[in-house]
């Protein structure tokens, strides 16, 4: 720790039981051990994201929650399909770290404890996408029972196999993006997330948070596939160290890349949690914008561009700042439904007749493309499905990589599916660019506007705690599928 | 191409929050002109019903912009302003609905036979304070935020539009049902209906929803009910 400030570290680059990871798993066990009442405790930190009653795997008959008002004002907090989406979820770090280090400090270790990060995106590291061996192992080095595995993960996942493919931890399309924010509406939702109030769990994401965010929650499977669990797989906290040091990666790459001025997201929801003296704290985003600011004081071991020179900004390319009206030009008729396999449906795609078409912004570069999966519902098995455009039937998706337009996890679709009092039960909606794809089908004369194809090709099922596997996953209702020029 | 046709791109619904202002001059200028002569027990269905609607419009609109932007956005272009007029057709006829029913109630059951006259008003608002901090009055405000799936052509459109501005209606009058009716029972004083605004505002726009946020408000109500009463 230099100058008060924390290094978080890239743990493939830590030996197996480095005393991060060491300590790490004495301060989990430490804080298992605490009621659930307890702020500081294992299961409280993980509710924060959120708790469905009656869904709680650890739940212990006759134990006291905290009460109604507490829990929903501190349960099910999670920003999520939301520009807050990374500030929250840095705020949410940085605390679990404070508790996690005071923890360490409590049962005998170092002081000054530092959250890891799991690169799964390192293409120099052939074992990236493998769970780190820490978090597969049955004991610690001193023989107890290591608090850092997790049964309830995708099966190869505890074994060392590789867990995603190269494009579900891909990170061209996001850190490529230039606004942080995106209109929304069909439109760019831009890198971190369209602009909403306090949201909790529906609507659009942004790039990141669709990938590598939710297809590694889908990845690893189990707990980390659902919100309400998601906490609990200690693994989950290394993963959002992750989307937390890309944030910062994406700042730093480019000089366009700006967080937003706008007071709305600045100050505009005051969001609470509780230090590692139980005390209550209020952020807004504006606190947690530098990490290396004094109330935060952490930093990133390696924050450098995995991509390279970012691209001149020119025509076809994506310019910040430029936030064009969306429009749509054509949509399905009729919902469809995924069960595996690959499934297809068609667009009819009209001209444009509003902003698409005219606008001065045109002439400086082509309308982006963009696709929507709107309305995703469904409940059991979290999937992913790899989305493909005028795929050819019965063709091999892996040969058509000039096709693919993006995947679509479906981490948090089981909550956005349900209607309480925290979920409006509308499901999720997804937003991928493919304008690249459209170019190079119009390059190629493969451009039909009036009959544009969509295929979903399941490609990983996580988990759950719910049952024995069935012999397909659970349907996924899809409400529609539009493209918008933007 | 206009500068203020381009500015009016990301906000398509204007003209529904231009029928809301208008509405909301009818009201004050209604209210001034009759004072004290808004309740609803004693006047003639017809009277009601369209002071109820007009009500509705001022009130309600400005509460359900993200579901008419969301109307125009999923739609094309070129059907967009049709499409938020069937949205707030359906929208309307729920409150409507909501209005005839709680009429025929209201003179069907003569509610001063139990509760004083002059207690009225304070004791519907004590009880739309109370359901603020209901669950399904929670359910219904998460609700009103849904997106609907709209077909893009010809009349599954138009039906889908209508419908999707019922159930977002539905989870409206489910919500702001009983501020509206505790309105409508009790004499429509500007300033009264001025700090519901106020508050419903606040409920769809500040912060996060939950229930308990509203203690000030909802106590606030009660103190303008028993300032009418009195």
């Amino acid at each position: 720790m230099a100058n008060g400030v924390r290094t978080r570290k890239d743990v493939w680059k830590l030996a197996t039981w480095d005393p991060i990871l060491k300590w790490y798993a004495a301060a989990i066990a430490e804080m298992q051990r605490r009621p659930i009442s307890d702020p500081r405790s294992w299961r409280y930190q993980a509710a924060i994201h959120d708790y469905v009653m009656g869904r709680d795997p650890n739940e212990q008959q006759g134990e006291a929650l905290p009460g109604a008002a507490e829990r929903r004002r501190f349960w099910a907090q999670c920003q999520h399909f939301s520009w807050f989406f990374l500030p929250w979820h840095r705020m949410y770090l940085l605390h679990f770290e404070r508790i996690v280090a005071d923890a360490v400090v409590s049962v005998g270790g170092p002081a000054g404890w530092a959250l890891p990060y799991w690169n799964y995106s390192d293409t120099t590291n052939a074992n990236a996408r493998r769970i780190p061996p820490a978090f597969r192992e049955e004991r610690t080095p001193t023989g107890e029972p290591n608090p850092l595995l997790i049964d309830l993960r995708n099966p190869g996942c505890n074994i060392g196999d590789i867990i995603a493919d190269p494009d579900e931890v891909d990170l061209e399309p996001a850190l490529t993006e230039r606004n942080f924010s995106g209109p929304g509406g069909g439109g760019g939702t831009g890198f971190g997330g369209p602009r909403t109030g306090f949201n909790h769990g529906q609507g659009q994401g942004g790039v990141l948070e669709g990938t590598p965010h939710g297809s590694m929650h889908v990845a690893v499977g189990g707990w980390m596939g659902r919100f309400n669990t998601a906490g609990l797989d200690p693994l989950f906290w290394l993963h959002h160290a992750n989307i937390d040091r890309l944030w910062s990666v994406w700042r730093a790459r480019d000089a366009v890349n700006v967080n937003p001025t706008d007071a709305r997201w600045l100050t505009g929801v005051r969001f609470e949690f509780h230090d590692a003296a139980g005390n209550i704290v209020v952020h807004t985003s504006k606190q947690v914008v530098e990490t290396t600011a004094v109330a935060l004081g952490y930093q990133y071991e390696d924050i450098t561009d995995p991509i390279g020179v970012p691209e001149a900004i020119g025509v076809g390319t994506r310019r910040p700042g430029m936030e064009r009206q969306p429009e749509m030009v054509g949509a399905t008729e009729e919902s469809i439904v995924l069960a595996g396999g690959q499934t297809s449906a068609r667009i009819a795609v009209s001209p444009p007749t509003g902003p698409a078409l005219e606008g001065p912004e045109r002439a400086a570069a082509p309308p982006r493309v963009y696709l929507n999966v709107e309305n995703v519902t469904g409940a059991g098995d979290p999937t992913s499905y790899a989305v493909y455009l005028n795929l050819p039937p019965d063709a091999d998706p892996a040969q058509y990589p000039d096709r693919f337009a993006g995947i679509v996890p479906m981490f948090g679709v089981a909550e956005a599916t349900r209607a309480d009092d925290v979920h409006a039960g509308e499901g999720l909606h997804y937003t991928l660019e493919i304008s690249k794809v459209v170019r190079a089908l119009q390059a190629r004369n493969e451009w039909d506007p009036n009959d544009l194809r969509v295929t979903f090709v399941l490609r990983r099922r996580s988990v759950t705690a719910e049952g024995p596997e069935s012999a397909r996953p659970a349907a996924i209702d899809v409400g529609r599928i539009s493209l918008y020029f933007g | 191409m206009s500068r203020l046709r381009r500015a009016a791109w990301p906000h398509p619904e204007w003209w529904a929050l231009a029928l809301s202002a208008v509405a909301w001059i009818d009201l004050v200028a209604w209210s001034a002109g009759s004072p004290g002569g808004g309740h609803a027990a004693h006047a003639n269905v017809l009277t009601v019903a369209n002071r109820w609607m007009i009500m509705v419009i001022a009130m309600m609109f400005p509460l359900v912009v993200g579901s008419i932007r969301t109307t125009a956005e999923r739609s094309l272009w070129s059907r967009r302003h049709r499409a938020i007029g069937l949205f707030l057709a359906g929208y309307l006829a729920t409150w409507l609905a909501a209005g005839v029913s709680l009429q025929l109630a209201i003179t069907t059951v003569d509610m001063t036979r139990w509760v004083p006259p002059s207690l009225l008003g304070a004791v519907a608002f004590t009880l739309a304070a109370a359901w603020q901090f209901g669950v399904p009055k929670w359910r219904a405000v998460r609700a009103c935020h849904r997106a609907a799936r709209l077909a893009p052509h010809g009349w599954r459109a138009d039906c889908d539009c209508g419908r999707y501005g019922w159930t977002v209606g539905r989870q409206c009058v489910m919500s702001c049902g009983p501020l509206m009716l505790a309105l409508q029972l009790t004499s429509h004083s500007v300033p009264l209906i001025l700090s519901i605004s106020a508050l419903t505002l606040f409920e769809r726009y500040a912060g996060k929803p939950m229930p308990g946020t509203f203690v000030v408000p909802a106590g606030l109500a009660v103190f303008y009910a028993l300032g009418a009463a009195a």
